[in-house]
């Protein structure tokens, strides 16, 4: 693979993060709200506000403020959270662990049951088989998660027939199978939203694909429709399916949000929630950073995987 | 083996069943939501501590929440706050992206690549991350939430509308208006935006759908319509805490909630391809 293309792509997902955190800094600093006040409440003395504003920084120029910020992003530190008072970067480091346990389940879940859904619903285009496919995932894709995750409780971690926890968290360390049952419920709301997402656009790859001249020319060769399929076609469909995997990794980081609350699962999603309820700006920035910078590294990877499977790409 | 069926299915049946399940959906979904505003079988507070949590029945159609309080009466009354999350959003993200879009797809250069990377970069954070920052900046309430999600839309209305807006562009009737020595904002909002309206209903009826679900979440998450105040979010969520005791509270909102975005989709599918557009990579 060209060097160049692998240094532009790189480039280019660092534009953007560096525009990112421009417009992450200016939506928790321009708009009106001011740190000291929050954490110090309407009563406070105007002393101890200007004491406070001095030792959060927050009297320096707002591009002096932003510099500091950017400067320690590198070492990964996001400033010190206004209301645990710990370092922001700590926190965000642990929870985002969490959530890319249940952020990597699902993808794993999720692609290994929508490719051969969808290419079995392209492959029998018009059929009940796709038919019915295809209602199922538009039902996955129109019940919003905080629904789907309510429904679940009830039928796997309620009395009657419940044995899945219906929400929490227990560490790796302490014991694997409580971290494991806690993870389910969660994955499950995830994978259902995602596999119906990522199989809808499996299916129009395929199709697309299906419909070329080389597909053709392979079918008339007489080659079985399995060979056809499986291999001539996938390996086409699959670069569409890889880039649609990446974008769609921004529409998990979304869900995420929601499903952790429900769940009180600890991972970023719920961190931000608190973040922006208690107005701790340090733990707004750092979280929605990082969850800015998955989507970004998710797809600098999907392009560099899409110039493997298809050197024409990374040709200038 | 089976014979490979490549012929594109007619499109016009597909497009009218879309389009009547959708306006029959929606038009239910937003008549829920005025009737709401005219009539409630009981006050949506009222409070009924003999019957909490008591299943669908002739008292209670929907049955009753945790405090008693008439389920039915309160998806009716709050119906008008998840509708106005949803327009009111829609048009927050309309009134920032059009202009913006209408300007650099007209004039492009160093302004329109510029814009455009910033709108790449928004696009990585997911909507509902963005109206969370937002929100941190303006605190919570319904007001807020509907600039947040308005100011979370816009980014995709930039690049939907832009990308007619280049179409249209290099049409005959632009270059027209341009050697009549028009203004560049007659040819924008004079030549451009009636010729590009189709793609801006379709989008908008779509995003409605998707900004009243992320508006039911906002307020699921207590930051959007503030408790005891109803909405469809806030009910979700209520009937959530009690769901092991009872399932009945979440039956009527859910259902609200699922018939508004399965509506306003079908309806913004069916015109899209009633009005034979194509669709971008994005929602195939």
């Amino acid at each position: 693979m060209a060097v160049a293309f692998v240094a532009r792509r790189l480039g280019a997902g660092l534009i953007s993060l560096a525009i990112l955190s421009a417009i992450i800094f200016a939506c928790t600093h321009v708009l009106p709200g001011d740190a000291a006040t929050a954490i110090l409440g309407e009563g406070a003395t105007p002393e101890a506000l200007a004491a406070l504003r001095t030792q959060l920084g927050l009297d320096r120029s707002l591009p002096a403020q932003f510099l500091g910020w950017l400067g320690g992003i590198p070492v990964g530190a996001f400033g010190t959270s206004t209301t645990l008072n710990q370092p922001a970067g700590a926190i965000i480091a642990e929870r985002f662990g969490n959530s890319l346990a249940l952020a990597a389940t699902t993808l794993a879940v999720a692609t290994a049951l929508a490719i051969p859904l969808g290419v079995a619903a392209a492959a029998h285009r018009g059929s009940r088989l796709d038919g019915s496919i295809l209602a199922a995932s538009y039902v996955g894709i129109a019940i919003p998660d905080f629904v789907v995750a309510p429904l679940l409780i009830v039928f796997l971690a309620s009395p009657p027939l419940g044995f899945l926890p219906s929400s929490g968290f227990v560490p790796p360390t302490a014991s694997v199978g409580g971290w494991l049952a806690h993870m389910v419920l969660p994955v499950l709301v995830l994978t259902s939203l995602l596999t119906a997402h990522l199989l809808r656009q499996t299916r129009s790859g395929m199709l697309e694909v299906l419909a070329s001249d080389y597909v053709r020319t392979a079918r008339l060769k007489g080659l079985p429709e399995r060979v056809v399929l499986w291999r001539h076609a996938l390996r086409n469909g699959l670069t569409t399916t890889i880039t649609v995997v990446a974008l769609d990794v921004g529409y998990l980081m979304g869900s995420i949000v929601i499903v952790e609350e429900i769940f009180a699962y600890p991972g970023l999603g719920r961190l931000i929630v608190y973040a922006v309820a208690n107005r701790d700006m340090p733990l707004v920035q750092g979280t929605a950073l990082v969850i800015g910078a998955v989507y970004v590294v998710a797809n600098v990877l999907a392009d560099l995987a899409h110039a493997a499977l298809n050197p024409r790409v990374a040709r200038p | 083996m089976s014979e490979p069926r490549l012929a594109p299915e007619a499109p016009a049946p597909r497009a009218n069943r879309y389009l009547v399940i959708g306006a029959t959906l929606t038009g239910l979904t937003l008549g829920t939501a005025v009737l709401g505003l005219l009539y409630s079988p009981y006050a949506p507070a009222q409070v009924d501590l003999l019957h909490r949590l008591a299943p669908p029945g002739a008292g209670h159609l929907l049955g009753t929440d945790r405090f008693g309080r008439d389920v039915l009466s309160r998806v009716l009354a709050g119906g008008w706050r998840s509708m106005t999350l949803g327009f009111g959003a829609t048009a927050v993200g309309l009134a920032i992206g059009l202009p913006i879009a209408l300007l650099t797809g007209l004039h492009r250069g160093v302004l329109d690549q510029a814009v455009m990377r910033v709108v790449d970069a928004l696009l990585s954070i997911p909507t509902l991350v963005f109206a969370l920052l937002v929100i941190a900046g303006l605190g919570p309430g319904l007001g807020q939430a509907v600039l947040a999600l308005g100011v979370a839309a816009a980014p995709k209305f930039v690049r939907i509308v832009r990308s007619a807006v280049l179409d249209a562009a290099s049409q005959d009737y632009v270059t027209a208006a341009r050697a009549r020595g028009e203004g560049a904002l007659y040819i924008q909002y004079g030549e451009i935006l009636p010729n590009v309206w189709a793609p801006v209903i379709v989008e908008a009826s779509i995003s409605v759908g998707f900004a009243l679900v992320g508006g039911a979440a906002l307020s699921y998450l207590g930051l959007g319509t503030q408790p005891p105040q109803p909405d469809w979010g806030v009910m979700i969520n209520e009937a959530q805490k009690y769901i092991s005791v009872s399932f009945w509270p979440l039956l009527g909102p859910a259902l609200a909630i699922c018939a508004s975005i399965i509506g306003f989709n079908l309806l913004g599918e069916g015109l899209r391809d009633r009005l034979h557009l194509r669709r971008s990579v994005r929602d195939a």
